[in-house]
């Protein structure tokens, strides 16, 4: 092939690749073709996550590192959380499940699969209470 | 035409061969580097439920994910032909074939509901040099020939492309922005109450700050991307709340992100939020930029005001329990 016709080639295929989300080609996100959706969307202060939480004999509550849920990245931790309640019960029984098989039985007796709300603006403040807290599922830690 | 004419003669500028080699060279020795680092994350699909399969890109080739097995080869596979590509060891050859694999190691990984999209650049620009002659020289096959190459219409151009690319995902990224938000994300609170989001659901998930000790948000844990993080916001210490809050240094470039750190910085270690005005170990530059950020905000934000009331109250609240430490199981059920 000839070197001029080769880059146009490889410049129009691939540049025009990387560029089609401009032309609406992409609904959605993908790789490495992507439409860089991240940060895009409008966002209140008032931001709710659905996460674990794990729950101690004595009743107190804390989080679970990503690594119980998924694995040490946060943001594949927060996709598992996602899917699980995609998928409804059975998938939120399912990460339960995995996440009370994961933990320690003489630090947590129970594992939950919980949506929190926070005030954005609270929360930077320190004030690190949810204005609101839905439970999905839980599940005991078999000891 | 004429204009045609001045697009071809800047695209396809002779150029030596030597700038598109090292560029290879470069890629190549980031990519290895780059899966050696994230080795854990890579392999730990294998760990994964197959409901969790989600393929984008090429991936949706397969329904199902391989077998913990053939996507273990694959990545051993991807670390060898790296080596040759970088090399430049029968880059005819070994440069596409890494170019390939790479994208299907990187598009595996990113098919499990979170797309990286911090990987899409590296993936693409090795894509480019892996099909182009980039190792004509500064390589293995380079030294086989009795002399260098001269310069050439087929060295320029590739680079011409992987700015361009760089340039467009940029591009898009502030597309996207202002097409789905519109205005409102320059004008409103959209960026702070995304980075609120982001340093919220990373506590919610596990990556916990402790405010004292070390670092007012050192993290309690032990992923090496984060220990290194810690150690680069080290490095700068008038930003390493923020560095350590972040978690990705990129967004220390966004001055709407302190904002969003600073209350918190400032009421959980009020003791640092002082000591920053006259860190020692800060390049001056930045301590004077630093300096000037604080006089600016003491001047004419209101913000600033509400960050000061709040120091006074957590130096009396510090005062008062003699500790502003916070840990994980801080986190009260309601």
């Amino acid at each position: 092939m000839r070197p001029r016709v080769r880059a146009y080639a490889i410049t129009i295929i691939l540049g025009g690749l990387v560029a089609s989300p401009l032309f609406g080609a992409f609904a959605g996100d993908s790789f490495p073709i992507s439409t860089f959706p991240m940060f895009a969307t409008a966002r209140s202060s008032e931001i709710s996550i659905s996460h674990v939480v794990l729950v101690g004999s004595d009743g107190a509550v804390w989080v679970p590192p990503p690594s119980t849920i998924a694995n040490d990245e946060v943001l594949q931790a927060q996709e598992t959380v996602r899917q699980a309640l995609e998928a409804g019960e059975r998938g939120l029984e399912a990460l339960c499940g995995r996440v009370a098989s994961r933990v320690d039985p003489d630090d947590a007796v129970e594992v939950r699969i919980v949506t929190s709300t926070y005030d954005a603006l609270d929360y930077a403040s320190g004030d690190l209470d949810p204005i609101g807290r839905r439970t999905h599922a839980a599940c005991a830690v078999a000891s | 035409m004429t204009f045609l004419r001045w697009v071809d003669a800047w695209w396809m500028q002779p150029l030596n061969a030597q700038p598109l080699a090292l560029f290879r060279v470069l890629t190549g020795v980031f990519a290895l580097v780059y899966i050696i680092w994230q080795w854990q994350y890579l392999t730990s699909a294998a760990s994964f439920d197959a409901s969790q399969y989600e393929p984008v890109g090429i991936a949706t080739l397969l329904d199902q994910p391989l077998a913990s097995w053939a996507a273990l080869s694959l990545l051993w596979m991807s670390i060898v032909l790296g080596v040759a590509y970088t090399l430049g060891w029968r880059f005819s050859l070994t440069g596409p074939l890494f170019a390939i694999l790479l994208l299907w190691v990187m598009t595996y990984r990113n098919s499990w509901g979170q797309i990286y999209h911090t990987e899409n650049l590296l993936v693409l620009h090795v894509l480019v040099l892996g099909f182009t002659r980039s190792a004509d020289t500064l390589s293995l096959d380079g030294r086989r020939e009795a002399r260098a190459p001269e310069a050439g219409l087929e060295y320029g151009w590739p680079l011409r492309l992987c700015a361009l690319i760089t340039v467009l995902s940029y591009f898009l990224a502030g597309w996207a922005k202002l097409n789905i938000s519109g205005m409102a994300w320059i004008t409103d609170d959209v960026l702070r109450n995304h980075i609120a989001y982001d340093i919220i659901r990373y506590e919610l998930m596990g990556i916990t700050k402790r405010r004292s000790d070390a670092g007012c948000c050192a993290r309690s844990g032990s992923s090496r991307r984060l220990r290194l993080r810690r150690w680069l916001s080290n490095s700068a210490r008038p930003w390493r709340c923020c560095a350590a809050e972040s978690q990705r240094s990129g967004r220390l470039r966004s001055g709407s992100f302190i904002w969003a750190c600073l209350p918190r910085c400032s009421s959980s270690s009020p003791i640092r939020w002082q000591g920053w005005r006259s860190c020692p170990c800060s390049p001056g530059m930045v301590n004077r930029s630093w300096l000037w950020f604080v006089e600016r905000c003491r001047r004419s934000d209101p913000a600033y005001i509400h960050i000061r009331r709040f120091t006074r109250r957590s130096h009396r609240s510090e005062a008062a329990n003699g500790t502003s430490s916070m840990s994980s199981r801080d986190y009260a059920d309601n």
